[in-house]
Order: structure tokens, then C-alpha cells, then sequence
């Protein structure tokens, strides 16, 4: 009763506009300070690849056996990683870095690099093994997706997620060669997978000034071929097409990786 | 991102002024005075600012576009009237002259291959609207032959997909086939890239189109994209009739009719293609193992199946279909008339065949014909470069016979 003595003087829709516009501005502004969170931390931890197979450091002439039996050598095994998360399970702190890395078995460097992230401790690395489909379907890309590392589909438009060439034989020697290139990203065909790693107490991160921790994680190159499935190199020498195969040796790729 | 919010906040700034001027003078008769509760403009405002916030994201996401480096001169890209807007739009690779002459030079450049003698203009020659003349395959290198019928080039910025198989989702990358297939270019995208930067005349030309000397795969993609985004067909007879420049013939006007009647449920104006997968029979002969599109889906029930063809200058693009067995317009013209039958596989609109008589037929061949764009297949830009150098110390010899001109048999 008391408002209506007040009559406003403007129609409502016109008075409030000020401050929707107000409203929109801030959006804006806001829009702009969040886009790029600032996750640079001075020392930002470092991430690391460690290749074995059953258990020992892997070199690429040595021979190898497979849980098949089967004997095998190494030439190629390269895969790539993105949206690599720390995380806590307690706090909530996340650090969330979306570039790609080519990790390359045969190219040293490759095999540590830097993430971002904020100040915190972190107990949990997760990371997606594969190229998502903005990315396979937006041209030619630069950096870790260049086409120039050999790990794109030329006559059907896709990345390959990851490679695993190498040679074997049933019994004594090496000589047959197998090959397994893995992706696909459309649907029903989607090789994407994601990798959730916990790091055991004695591995937990802290991410702070004067200090750059490390995560190191193992690759177990044997699990490539029961991780998961069973998939012996008599019955998949060669996997180069995204699809069924593709789909179910990204499955075991998915547990070649743990931290110790 | 910064210059974005400026300016609409400025511009924002200046609505709000106009409108709190305007509003002024509004009658207060219609004021209504009956005020929402105080929680529900709070909740109100709290929708507003989130659905705002979401609307936002998108234009600010996008907003790290590559732009052009200082002294490079923009193309302005126009949409011939009556086409839809491209698919490809250029908004990640602004186009610029220099963008597009480095992408020029590198489509005639013959260091793109093992050997030097299979540039991409080898296969995609001009005057057969960028397919290979008279060849149902063409030749790649060491005396290998393509695997399909090299298709004509144009207006491939409306494309959502290349080849045959429809297997290529971006122009961009496009070019990374032929570069490295075996029986065509036969090279690695490495050696392509260091012989390229051997020459300080690419570097120079890269360095004016995108900044920096160095060429990188994603600087030749993008040039060579500029060059072939450019290649518009839009002004054959049948573009001239469209938009009342000139009268089409009877006979011309006749094959529209059945045109428009069979055949544009597949290949419908202005680009001729619905850029659908279709199986019409034509793949079916005793040397040809093609899969088509199942090679890229691995769906069985798309095996055969191949991109319907744009027919614009499809009067020069013969011999025809994906493995080139037609030489002819008559004898395409003949298999949906003919030699379809009671085929259970082939597409359902093209069941039992399409009828047409023999003056029906004379007069969609016509039709067909007025699809052909004489200003395409002589357009100067799109000449190989030395070729044009060439023609100005020699015209005469230049221009007789230009089909003759550094091609192989
Ligand atoms: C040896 C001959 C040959 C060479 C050299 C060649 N092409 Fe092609 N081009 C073809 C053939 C054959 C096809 C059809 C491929 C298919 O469908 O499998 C094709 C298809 C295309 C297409 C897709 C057209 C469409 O509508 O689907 C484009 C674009 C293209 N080529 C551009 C190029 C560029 C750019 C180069 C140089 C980097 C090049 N070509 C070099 C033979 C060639
Ligand atoms: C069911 C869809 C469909 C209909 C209807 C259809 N076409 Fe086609 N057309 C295609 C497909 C698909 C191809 C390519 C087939 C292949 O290469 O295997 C093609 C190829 C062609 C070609 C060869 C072009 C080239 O560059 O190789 C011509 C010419 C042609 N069609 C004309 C016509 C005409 C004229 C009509 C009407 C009488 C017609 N088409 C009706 C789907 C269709």
C-alpha cells in the first residue's frame, strides 16, 4: 500500500532497463576475466612418461614377450594426451590444461613436459588419450597436431590417437611386422578415452613456489595387448582403420598407464 | 577480445543513453504501479545475468582468430547472388592476395612431388574445369594411375565433404592426399616442406602472406586453401538466365524442365549436388572392387555408394562417374535410362530407370551445357603464374592451344 502513493514516473519495462544493461556489461566483463584463468603457477609441475615392458625400462632392439607368448620388438609407439586435469579428492582444488602432447617412445623430449596449474596439493591426475572431434574436424592445425608427425589419416580426415609398429614371431627371431593405429571420433566409432590416475600417498604433489613437482608415470607396454581384451598379435597384426579394432585396442591403451 | 567488450560497452553505453532520453516521454498513462515482490526481480536478475552469460561465451570463445600480417591486402569474399553462405568461410584464414598467390603458385608448383612432374595442376587442369582432360584416371607418379576419375574443382567452399567417398571433412586438409598417396604425388609432407623452404622466393612470398618466412604445413594448407576457396563458378548461361541477364533457348529451357523434373532430387541447384552418398549403379563392372563410402563408415549398406557430382562444367569435366566409364554425356544419359533395370541395390528415386525420350534427352544435354562458365576455365587468376609470365613475352604461342601446353599423355 505504501508503494502505490510512489507511482514510479517511467513504464516498468524502461525502467529496469538500465539495469539489465548494467547486468549484460558485467556479464561481459566478467566473461573476459574468466575465459583465461590464470592457472600459471611459478614452478609448474611436471609431467612424465617412463616406458617399460614387463616391468623393465624398454629399449627399442630388445626382445620382448608378450602375455601370448609371443615375441615382439618395439619400432614406433606414440600417442597423444590432452585435457590433462590434477585434482584433489579432498579439496577442490583443479588445475585444468587443455593443450595436446604427442608423447613419442623414439623422441626423449617428448616424454616430460609442464602442465598448469594452480597452488594446492593434488592426489589425482586424469588425462584424455586422444584427439576430440573439434580438432579432427576444423583443418589444418599446428603444434603437437601437425599433420608433419605422421599421425593423421590422410584418405579418411582423422587423427590417429596412437601408434604401435613394431616385429614379431610366434617362436625364436622377429621378422613379421605389426601395426596398430588407433582413432576414430564420430559416433559408434569414438576411441577417445579417459585416463584417471591416483597418485599413492607417498606421490602426492604439492604445487607451490621454489618447487616443481613431478608426476611419473609408468607405461606398461605389455598391458597394450590384454589390458583389457585379449588381443594377441597372431589375431591382430594390424589395426588401421577406425572402428570395432580401434575401438577395442584404445580400451587397453587406457591401462598401459599407472603411477608408483 | 579487449577491443570486443570496448566497443560493446560503448555501444551499450549509447543505447541506454537513447533509451533513458526515450523513455521519458513515454505517456504515463500507460504506467502500471503494481511492483513484483523484491525475491522475485533478485531471481529474475539472476536468470538474466546467467542465460547473458551463456550467450556470451560463444562470440568471446572464437575471438583468437589469426589476422593478417601488416602490408597484406585483404580479399573482400563475395557470395555470388542466389547461393547460400559458404561452408567455409575463412573466419581462421583470413583471405588476402598474398595468401591466395602463394596458394596459386604452390598448386602449379611440380616440387609438391616426388619426382617434380605432378603438381596438383597435372590432374586439375584448367581448361577442363580443374578435372583431368580426356582421362578416366590420370597419371601419378612412376607411371602409376589414380585410383578414381579426377572431378572437376569449383565452388568447393559450399562443399561439407571431398572426394568420392566423402572420406575428406575440411578443405583444409584435403590437400594431404594427393600430396601423400603413393600412386599420386608420392612425397612426404617433411620434404615437401624442406624443399619449399630451400627457396628464399616461398619464403618471402610466405613472410608477405601469413607473417613469418618459414613455411609450415599449416601456412601451405591454408594458402592452398585461399587459392582453391576462391575458384567461384557462378556465371555460366544458366547464371546469366537466373538472374535475367539473358533468355535461356527453347531447347535449353525444355532440358531444365526435365532437369528440374528427374534429376534434381539428387543434383539440385545452384550447385548441382546435395553432396549425399548415393549408389546409382554406375560402379558395377567386372574390373572395379570399390567400396565407396563404406571405405570411410564401415556401414555395409553404404557400399557403392559414392558423392553425387556437381554437373557445373560438366560439359568439360568427361569422362564421367567416380571411375571415369563414361566418356560421354549421352552414354551417362543412357545408364539411367537403360541400363539401371530392376537393380535391387540402387538408390530408391532411381528405380526402374529414368525415362526420357531421344529429343528429352537432346534437349537436357543442352541444358547441361549451359552449365559450362567460360569465365572460369579463362579466369587470369587462376592460370598457373609462370604460365601467365610466360604468355606476355610469347602471346601468340601462349594462347593456341593452351590444352597442349606442358601436359603428358
Ligand atoms: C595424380 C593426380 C592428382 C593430383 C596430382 C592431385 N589430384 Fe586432386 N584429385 C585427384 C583425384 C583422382 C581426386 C578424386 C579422389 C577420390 O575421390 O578418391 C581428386 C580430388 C581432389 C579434390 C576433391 C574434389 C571434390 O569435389 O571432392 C580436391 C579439392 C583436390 N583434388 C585438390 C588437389 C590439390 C590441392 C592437389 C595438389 C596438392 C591435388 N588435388 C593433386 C587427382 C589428383
Ligand atoms: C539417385 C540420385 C541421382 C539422380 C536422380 C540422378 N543422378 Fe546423376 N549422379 C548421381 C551420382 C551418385 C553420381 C555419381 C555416381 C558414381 O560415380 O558412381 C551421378 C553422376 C552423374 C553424372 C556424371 C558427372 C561426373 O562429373 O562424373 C552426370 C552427368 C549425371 N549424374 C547427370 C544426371 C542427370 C542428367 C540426371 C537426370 C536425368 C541425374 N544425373 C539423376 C546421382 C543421381
Amino acid at each position: 500500500m505504501y508503494r502505490r502513493l510512489y507511482t514510479p514516473p517511467l513504464p516498468r519495462p524502461f525502467k529496469y532497463i538500465k539495469h539489465m544493461l548494467l547486468i549484460l556489461c558485467c556479464v561481459i566483463t566478467l566473461r573476459e576475466s574468466t575465459a583465461q584463468p590464470s592457472l600459471e603457477a611459478l614452478n609448474p609441475p611436471l609431467v612424465s612418461f617412463n616406458f617399460v615392458a614387463n616391468g623393465t625400462s624398454l629399449t627399442s632392439d630388445a626382445d620382448y614377450i608378450n602375455p601370448f607368448g609371443e615375441r615382439y620388438q618395439v619400432r614406433t609407439l606414440m600417442f597423444y594426451v590432452s585435457r590433462i586435469r590434477l585434482s584433489h579428492s579432498v579439496d577442490t582444488n583443479t588445475g585444468y590444461d587443455e593443450e595436446y602432447h604427442l608423447i613419442d617412445f623414439s623422441h626423449a623430449a617428448s616424454h616430460t613436459f609442464s602442465v598448469k596449474a594452480p597452488k594446492g596439493t593434488y592426489d589425482t591426475i586424469q588425462f584424455m588419450l586422444g584427439v576430440d572431434s573439434f580438432h579432427n574436424t576444423n583443418g589444418a592445425q599446428a603444434g603437437a597436431l601437425d599433420p608433419l608427425h605422421g599421425m593423421f589419416w590422410t584418405w579418411n580426415s582423422g587423427y590417429i590417437f596412437a601408434k604401435f609398429e613394431g616385429l614379431w614371431a610366434r617362436s625364436s627371431g622377429v621378422d613379421i611386422p605389426f601395426a596398430h593405429h588407433l582413432g576414430g571420433f564420430r559416433p559408434g566409432e569414438d576411441a577417445q578415452r579417459l585416463v584417471l590416475l591416483t597418485l599413492p600417498p607417498h606421490r602426492i604433489i604439492e604445487v607451490k613456489e621454489q618447487h616443481n613437482p613431478r608426476i611419473e608415470i609408468t607405461v606398461e607396454v605389455s598391458r597394450w595387448f590384454n589390458g583389457k581384451h585379449a588381443l594377441s598379435l597372431a589375431e591382430y597384426p594390424s589395426v588401421m582403420t577406425p572402428g570395432a579394432k580401434s575401438m577395442l585396442v584404445a580400451d587397453n591403451v587406457s591401462t598401459i598407464f599407472s603411477v608408483q | 577480445m579487449k577491443d570486443f567488450s570496448r566497443t560493446t560497452q560503448l555501444y551499450l553505453k549509447g543505447i541506454l543513453d537513447v533509451l533513458s532520453k526515450e523513455s521519458l516521454s513515454i505517456p504515463r498513462g500507460l504506467t502500471t504501479n503494481s511492483r513484483p515482490p523484491r525475491y522475485l526481480m533478485v531471481v529474475g536478475g539472476l536468470v538474466l545475468f546467467g542465460a547473458l552469460f551463456a550467450m556470451t561465451a560463444e562470440p568471446l570463445r572464437s575471438a583468437h582468430r589469426s589476422t593478417l600480417p601488416a602490408g597484406a591486402s585483404l580479399l573482400q569474399w563475395e557470395t555470388p547472388p542466389g547461393f547460400p553462405p559458404p561452408v567455409y568461410t575463412f573466419a581462421s584464414n583470413p583471405l588476402s592476395k598474398e595468401g591466395f598467390e602463394l596458394g596459386r603458385r604452390l598448386f602449379y608448383e611440380g616440387r609438391l612431388s616426388k619426382d617434380g612432374k605432378f603438381p596438383c595442376s597435372s590432374c586439375h587442369q584448367q581448361f577442363a574445369a580443374f578435372a583431368t582432360y580426356a582421362h578416366e584416371l590420370s597419371h601419378g607418379f612412376n607411371d602409376q594411375f589414380t585410383t578414381r576419375n579426377t572431378p572437376g574443382l569449383a565452388n568447393l567452399v559450399w562443399a561439407p565433404s571431398f572426394h568420392w567417398d566423402g572420406g575428406i571433412n575440411h578443405l583444409e586438409v584435403q590437400p594431404l592426399a594427393p600430396l601423400t598417396a603413393p600412386n599420386e604425388m608420392a612425397e612426404s609432407l617433411e620434404n615437401v616442406l624442406f624443399k619449399l623452404n630451400q627457396d628464399p622466393e616461398y619464403r618471402r612470398m610466405n613472410a608477405a602472406a601469413f607473417g613469418t618466412p618459414e613455411i609450415t604445413s599449416q601456412s601451405m594448407l591454408k594458402a592452398l586453401t585461399q587459392f582453391m576457396g576462391m575458384m567461384v563458378s557462378a556465371n555460366s548461361r544458366y547464371d546469366q538466365m537466373k538472374r535475367g541477364d539473358i533468355d535461356f533457348t527453347p531447347e535449353e529451357q525444355h532440358g531444365y524442365e526435365i532437369f528440374r523434373d528427374r534429376c534434381a532430387t539428387c543434383h539440385p541447384e545452384p550447385f548441382f549436388t546435395d553432396h549425399s552418398s548415393r549408389y546409382t549403379g554406375m560402379g558395377v563392372t567386372s574390373r572395379d572392387s570399390d567400396l565407396g563410402r563404406q571405405r570411410i563408415t564401415n556401414d555395409r549398406s553404404d557400399a557403392y555408394k559414392f558423392k553425387v557430382p556437381s554437373l557445373r562444367n560438366v560439359e568439360l569435366t568427361g569422362p564421367y562417374a567416380h571411375n571415369g566409364r563414361f566418356q560421354t554425356l549421352s552414354s551417362v544419359l543412357d545408364h539411367y535410362r537403360f541400363r539401371i533395370g530392376n537393380d535391387p541395390l540402387v538408390d530408391p528415386v532411381l528405380t526402374g530407370g529414368i525415362p526420357l525420350d531421344e529429343a528429352q534427352k537432346r534437349d537436357l544435354i543442352t541444358f547441361l551445357r549451359a552449365l559450362t562458365d567460360r569465365d572460369f576455365v579463362s579466369n587470369e587468376n587462376f592460370r598457373d603464374p609462370a604460365h601467365s609470365i610466360k604468355c606476355r613475352a610469347d602471346p601468340i604461342r601462349c594462347n593456341s592451344e593452351p590444352h597442349k601446353m606442358g601436359l603428358h599423355r
